[in-house]
């Protein structure tokens, strides 16, 4: 295997044998010699592995890694990333594609800007339409601290665009790269966070290389699996990861209660039983912060109406006067 | 004199080619412009027809070819449509863009009733309108009514004579010119193209595959087993040697299962995935029977290369095609009343002796009754005399009145009229 990649693609799939000849064949389509693809098959019990046989010849430097029970979304990319020998890595997902000389741009990009990860937009497909997106950050092409991209709390912002496929990083980085081990769902949350707290820094770029297909049945996102519930776990690490920095903690919280919410919106899905999993959990994550930047953070809408009964009392009672 | 065509395969691109051959747009003075366009589901993993090399001996025909998806990025040209209140500013940015301000004398499109053409059509008004038509679609009933400001601007049908009994009924009601594609101008083109690489392939019959799964009439699985059943038909015949030919959008997903199935039997599969039409293999190849569901190769196949065919699954796909009015219908029941099924033991068994042209126009007046209601009383002659067997659905047939209403109030009943109500709804659309 050569060791001087300039570019690492980690690629996990989970029975996707229907979608992922479109990534594969977009990938050939963009093949360098200078670049590693590393598929990571995690658990297939359809003809994905097939699938990836049959493409493997289109691959001068392609790694195969199966894990016969998958371990989720995490740690296969984890496992990818830890036999990577690229200067840079970058994440795809096996249902998605990606445009004609995508990869090489992307490279192209964090090289001229010099920065330790260099974020990008995207379209959404579903079916024939076509949806662009933009990663929240306005300021283009120039080199910034990855802090200043978490802030304001009240609006969207870099940590709010957690898609680990909209992006180019330097391998350097090291355990900044790595996911929270065990997460089915949500894994990219806290590693998000933490990119912008700990990398020194990053750019955006208006590329909008990647395919990201929505209304895909078997995704993770639109199950009602217990699995789903490792959300809170997501969280719990995110709002750890600024337990001593109060300035990004009402951020954190109100991201934290957007999702709750959401989740206790669609939580038909869910068993009876992960549903009062889900409420204590919560009630146990709310527990462990200040009541007073709690109460600051929290939305004056229907989200906090909806997450209300699992506050801790104080809060509940300062809430109820202030109304 | 100033053309601009509009294209999305390559079948398309040698039907333009062929009419510009044979003097269609008069004696080619003028400027021809190409806009080529990728309608698969995913254009930007799979090229268009514009970089096959098949289009290389037909692109000197053309002084420019645009390329649509590149103009309307990421949007997809079966889903972009411009605002109503954008299309002026829209038409003059992209006629700047194309060199088109000084207007344009004549827009030649195929699928008119859809985006992307449609669209081309309304940015590019109020040039006169000429449709052509790839295949057995131009015989059945036009799908969507055209707005007047595109319909009263469709002047002449271009066709080709598939099926020589019949006549086109698309855009019919728009009181439109059919003219007939030179038979001799399209040969002369596929014997232009790139040879196929047919090997000892020579003589050795045809499976051409289809998409079904992907228009929703089949389940992947179901369209397999098709595949399956040809493949089955060929080898009870004592063919040991067969050729796939996959739709070019679902290669890699019909080959594997198909040639699994072949080494199950030992049998030698060649797979002709070389980006070439069908006709370039007819034409290299010189096959001893070609075998489809409905495709449109089944036609130029039979009519143009003298070749034998046979068809499988059209009953299914007949009973399949919802709503009933599935512009696929038409090409259904004319391959099914038209060519030899080939069945499971081998045999080929002739279609049954029938009235195709008045059948045609029968089935084409129950998909849109109220476009084509001069049709109304053939129709049911046709109905009275045959029957509703296998070409009909009988809750259609009583929507239009052909078939007595239950009277009860029952649950069919109301259906019935709850499916009436539709076809009107859609009718008048």
């Amino acid at each position: 295997m050569p060791s001087d990649s300039i570019l690492t693609v980690v690629l996990p799939v989970r029975n996707v044998e229907a979608y992922l000849p479109d990534m594969l064949t977009s990938l050939a389509r963009n093949v360098d010699p200078d670049f590693q693809l590393v598929v990571v098959d995690d658990g297939s019990d359809d003809a994905t592995p097939r699938v990836i046989d049959e493409f493997a010849d289109q691959f001068d430097n392609l790694s195969v890694i199966r894990h016969e029970v998958a371990v989720g979304l995490a740690d296969a990319r984890n496992a990818g990333v830890s036999v990577a020998t690229g200067k840079y890595v970058t994440f795809l997902d096996g249902d998605d594609w990606i445009e004609r000389d995508y990869l090489r741009r992307l490279v192209a990009a964090i090289e001229r800007l010099d920065c330790d990860f260099v974020r990008v937009d995207h379209v959404q497909a579903t079916g024939r339409d076509r949806v662009p997106h933009l990663a929240p950050e306005a300021r283009r092409d120039v080199v910034l601290e990855p802090r200043s991209g978490i802030l304001p709390a009240t609006r969207r912002t870099m940590v709010d665009y957690p898609y680990a496929w909209a992006g180019i990083y330097r391998r350097d980085l090291g355990a900044l790269l790595r996911f929270p081990s065990g997460l089915h769902t949500a894994e990219d949350r806290p590693w998000i966070w933490r990119l912008h707290q700990e990398a020194t820094s990053y750019a955006v770029t208006s590329l909008a290389g990647v395919f990201y297909r929505r209304q895909v049945t078997n995704s993770l996102t639109q199950i009602g699996d217990s699995r789903q519930l490792h959300f809170l776990d997501a969280f719990a690490q995110v709002l750890d990861g600024v337990r001593r920095e109060p300035e990004l903690q009402p951020k954190a919280i109100r991201q934290f209660v957007a999702v709750l919410a959401h989740q206790i919106q669609t939580s038909e899905r869910f068993s009876r039983p992960d549903r009062s999993i889900m409420r204590g959990r919560a009630r146990e994550i709310f527990a462990t912060l200040p009541p007073p930047v709690l109460t600051e953070a929290l939305p004056w809408d229907a989200r906090t109406e909806l997450i209300e009964p699992l506050l801790p009392a104080s809060v509940r009672r300062v809430r109820s006067v202030a109304s | 004199m100033t053309r601009v065509f509009y294209a999305s395969t390559l079948f398309g691109a040698m039907s333009l080619a062929a009419a510009l051959d044979a003097g269609t747009f008069g004696d080619r003075s003028g400027r021809c412009v190409l806009i080529a366009s990728n309608n698969v589901a995913a254009p930007e993993v799979y090229d268009g027809f514009v970089t096959s090399p098949a289009f290389e001996p037909l692109r000197s025909r053309f002084d420019e070819v645009v390329d649509w998806n590149e103009l309307i990025a990421p949007m997809h040209p079966s889903k972009w449509t411009p605002r109503a209140a954008e299309v002026p500013m829209l038409s003059r940015l992209i006629r700047q863009r194309m060199g088109l301000e000084d207007g344009i004398d004549e827009l030649v499109l195929e699928s008119i009733a859809v985006a992307p053409a449609r669209t081309i059509g309304t940015l590019f008004a109020p040039s006169p309108i000429t449709v052509y038509s790839d295949g057995l679609m131009s015989y059945g009933p036009t799908r969507d009514d055209l707005p007047s400001a595109i319909g009263r601007r469709t002047e002449r049908l271009l066709h080709f004579d598939l099926v020589p009994s019949l006549t086109p009924l698309l855009l019919h009601e728009n009181e439109i010119v059919s003219e007939v594609l030179s038979e001799a101008s399209f040969t002369k083109i596929v014997g232009e193209l790139p040879a196929p690489e047919v090997g000892d392939a020579a003589g050795c019959p045809v499976i051409i595959g289809q998409y079904l799964s992907q228009l929703g009439v089949l389940t992947p699985a179901e369209e397999i087993s098709l595949h399956d059943d040809m493949l089955t038909g060929l080898v009870a015949r004592g063919h040991r040697h067969v050729v796939f030919r996959p739709h070019p959008a679902a290669g890699r997903i019909h080959v594997r299962p198909l040639q699994e199935s072949a080494d199950r039997r030992g049998i030698r599969l060649t797979v002709a995935a070389d980006g070439l039409p069908a006709e370039a293999w007819f034409a290299a190849a010189r096959p001893d029977l070609v075998v489809s569901c409905f495709s449109t190769a089944l036609a130029t196949g039979a009519r143009y290369f003298g070749t034998q065919v046979a068809t499988v699954g059209t009953g299914l796909l007949l009973e399949r095609l919802t709503p009933y009015e599935n512009s696929n219908r038409i090409p259904a029941t004319i391959v099914d009343a038209t060519v030899p099924a080939l069945r499971l033991d081998g045999t080929l068994v002739p279609p049954p002796v029938l009235d195709v042209a008045h059948l045609v126009r029968a089935v084409s007046y129950c998909m849109q009754p109220n476009r084509l209601f001069p049709l109304r009383d053939s129709a049911a002659a046709y109905v009275a005399a045959n029957g509703p067997a296998r070409y009909f659905k009988k809750r259609r047939l009583q929507a239009v009145g052909f078939l007595p209403t239950p009277t009860s109030r029952s649950v069919t009943a109301r259906r019935v009229v709850r499916v009436g109500r539709r076809v009107i709804a859609s009718a008048q659309r």
